[in-house]
């Protein structure tokens, strides 16, 4: 006989006796945004890919080129911090005292991708490249601007379950909700790098 | 409208798709290049949902699925852990904090 932590019981009406989740209510909940928000990104990518389709010179005449490698390393790092919140997600399997690095470390990482995007949406203001400027700007612009949006929520959620951790105890549904939001960021990016930035 | 009329006009749209895909804003026709575009973008807005719903549904359904074979097995659940209650009160004792649970695992 086992016997496996991490797994609440619910309570049953009428007198029957509890059985364990499926899935936290948090991780549904997050569930059902992030495939909303997948739709929402799903559409951005859609009408950029015809808008570009539909330009006769790309990108337009007198617009910057979008810095590819810088954003390839802020892609490494982004990629980088999905491995350690799944190192942190094996911890958290063993012993949650193991975790806190691991979280640290995801958070650390998804910090240093936003804070390097932000450097790279300045540049590109100084050279000329703003929402009124193009269509390539407008899109640039609400694109990876509504995905920096989304990384600051998820990094907030991350947040939040690392502060939970040391205070003593990082309940499963407040981890896996800001895991999957997280995942959900790390995963849609290289989609959007791909997309717009080449 | 009879079945054959259908079948008919069925026929018709098949040997005429310009007909059919006639759509006054998309702009269909313009080129190669764009109509590829709404080609892609139709085909990946379409999937998108179901390829989502359908791998959350396949999740929830194999995570269910290994809850019902460990039940089966007699694993035993934990109920969820709380948070130790903090101090209260001097001359209230503050709930003791339970084992770490990694330290269940057999």
């Amino acid at each position: 006989m086992s016997v496996r932590p991490y797994a609440p019981l619910r309570e049953l009406p009428g007198g029957r006796p509890p059985r364990a989740e499926i899935v936290p209510n948090g991780v549904l909940g997050m569930l059902v945004f992030v495939c909303a928000e997948a739709m929402l990104f799903a559409g951005f990518v859609s009408a950029f890919t015809i808008m570009r389709a539909q330009a006769l010179v790309w990108p337009p005449p007198g617009q910057p080129r979008l810095p590819v490698g810088e954003t390839a390393f802020n892609t490494l790092l982004l990629l980088g911090s999905g491995v350690a919140l799944w190192l942190a997600r094996r911890a958290y399997r063993r012993d949650q005292r193991a975790v806190q690095g691991p979280l640290l470390a995801a958070l650390v990482l998804g910090t240093a991708f936003v804070a390097l995007q932000g450097r790279e949406w300045l540049g590109l203001l100084e050279q000329g490249l703003t929402l009124q400027s193009s269509a390539l700007g407008s899109f640039f612009y609400l694109i990876v601007g509504v995905h920096g949006l989304h990384a600051i929520g998820a990094l907030a959620l991350l947040f939040h379950a690392w502060r939970r951790l040391r205070s003593g105890w990082l309940p499963p549904g407040v981890f896996g909700a800001a895991e999957v939001f997280w995942y959900f960021v790390v995963g849609v990016w290289p989609l959007l790098y791909w997309r717009v930035y080449l | 409208m009879s079945r054959a009329a259908a079948a008919l006009l069925a026929l018709v749209l098949a040997a005429a798709p310009r007909l059919a895909a006639a759509c006054a804003v998309c702009s269909s026709g313009r080129d190669d290049e764009t109509q590829l575009a709404f080609l892609i973008g139709t085909i990946f807005l379409s999937l998108t949902p179901l390829f989502l719903i359908g791998g959350v549904a396949y999740a929830l359904w194999r995570r269910a699925k290994r809850l019902a074979a460990d039940e089966a097995a007699g694993v035993i659940r934990l109920p969820e852990r709380r948070a130790p209650r903090p101090a209260g009160p001097p001359g209230e004792p503050a709930a003791a904090p339970r084992p770490a649970a990694g330290a269940l695992r057999r």
